[in-house]
């Protein structure tokens, strides 16, 4: 590996000899960025040109969530959990979970119901295991709610929290939807 | 710190040895790391393979459209 030279403006002066020392650092310098030596400027956005790093050049197994464009809200299945979930718990009990692994903005829905119609079923989305949706209540067949939240980072946990009152027996909460403008999975176009 | 073109004219053998062409063959190289104006970008033939690990990757960059199978 070729080092990194400092050359001062004293050393390249009019009265300043040629001497091999400063003809090897200006030989050696370009190399020594290159490879990276200790001292030598590192290579900025803008000394890359657009497109040049290609999928060879990029490690593999380097790629981490934090990296990928965060989403934003849409109408393409970035997740779903499609089982009802149940619970007969009179406060905030969670009873789904997803892992993100983008940040970003999302399109959530879920569908609520109360399973006896003489209660209420109640449910609210979470991140982390804070409030940060709207509160949903239902005392009938199931009724899909949707709202657009954002501020999520990679590997948050979504959650579904619901209860319900007496009378009502469990509140039942399906087909949560997690959903994004554009995916990085298969998306279903016909069914 | 700017990009200087340096003429054939100014490296011949009959052209002196001047303290601001020593300077534009210091300043160079550093002009090409930093991307400045004017000065030749790095193609994708100049970077090693496997060179880029996730930590030269800026967050929240890659985009759906550079997904490849």
């Amino acid at each position: 590996m070729a080092d990194w030279t400092d050359i001062t403006n004293a050393a390249l002066d009019g009265d300043s000899p040629g001497t091999q020392v400063l003809f090897e650092a200006l030989r050696d310098n370009p190399i020594a960025i290159a490879e990276g030596a200790p001292g030598a400027p590192k290579i900025q956005t803008a000394g890359i040109a657009n497109s040049a790093i290609t999928n060879d050049k990029i490690l593999d197994g380097t790629i981490s969530p934090a990296k990928l464009y965060p989403a934003a809200a849409g109408s393409l299945v970035d997740c779903v959990s499609f089982v009802v979930s149940a619970t007969g718990q009179s406060s905030y009990t969670k009873i789904k979970e997803i892992q993100l692994v983008r940040g970003g903005e999302y399109t959530i829905s879920f569908a609520l119901a109360v399973e006896i119609a003489r209660g209420a079923a109640y449910a609210k989305i979470y991140k982390n295991g804070v409030a940060v949706g709207t509160e949903r209540s239902n005392r009938t067949i199931y009724t899909t709610y949707t709202e657009t939240i954002s501020g999520w980072s990679p590997g948050d946990l979504l959650q579904i929290y619901a209860y319900t009152t007496i009378g009502g027996g469990s509140a039942l909460v399906k087909e949560l939807k997690v959903k994004a403008s554009f995916i990085y999975n298969g998306n279903v176009t016909l069914e | 710190m700017a990009w200087t073109n340096i003429l054939d004219a100014d490296i011949d053998g009959d052209s002196p040895i001047k303290p601001s062409l020593m300077e534009s063959l210091r300043d160079n190289s550093i002009s090409i790391a930093n991307g400045d104006a004017g000065a030749p970008q790095f193609q994708t033939n100049s970077i090693e393979d496997g060179a880029i690990t996730g930590d030269k990757i800026t967050n929240y960059t890659i985009q759906p459209a550079k997904w490849t199978w």
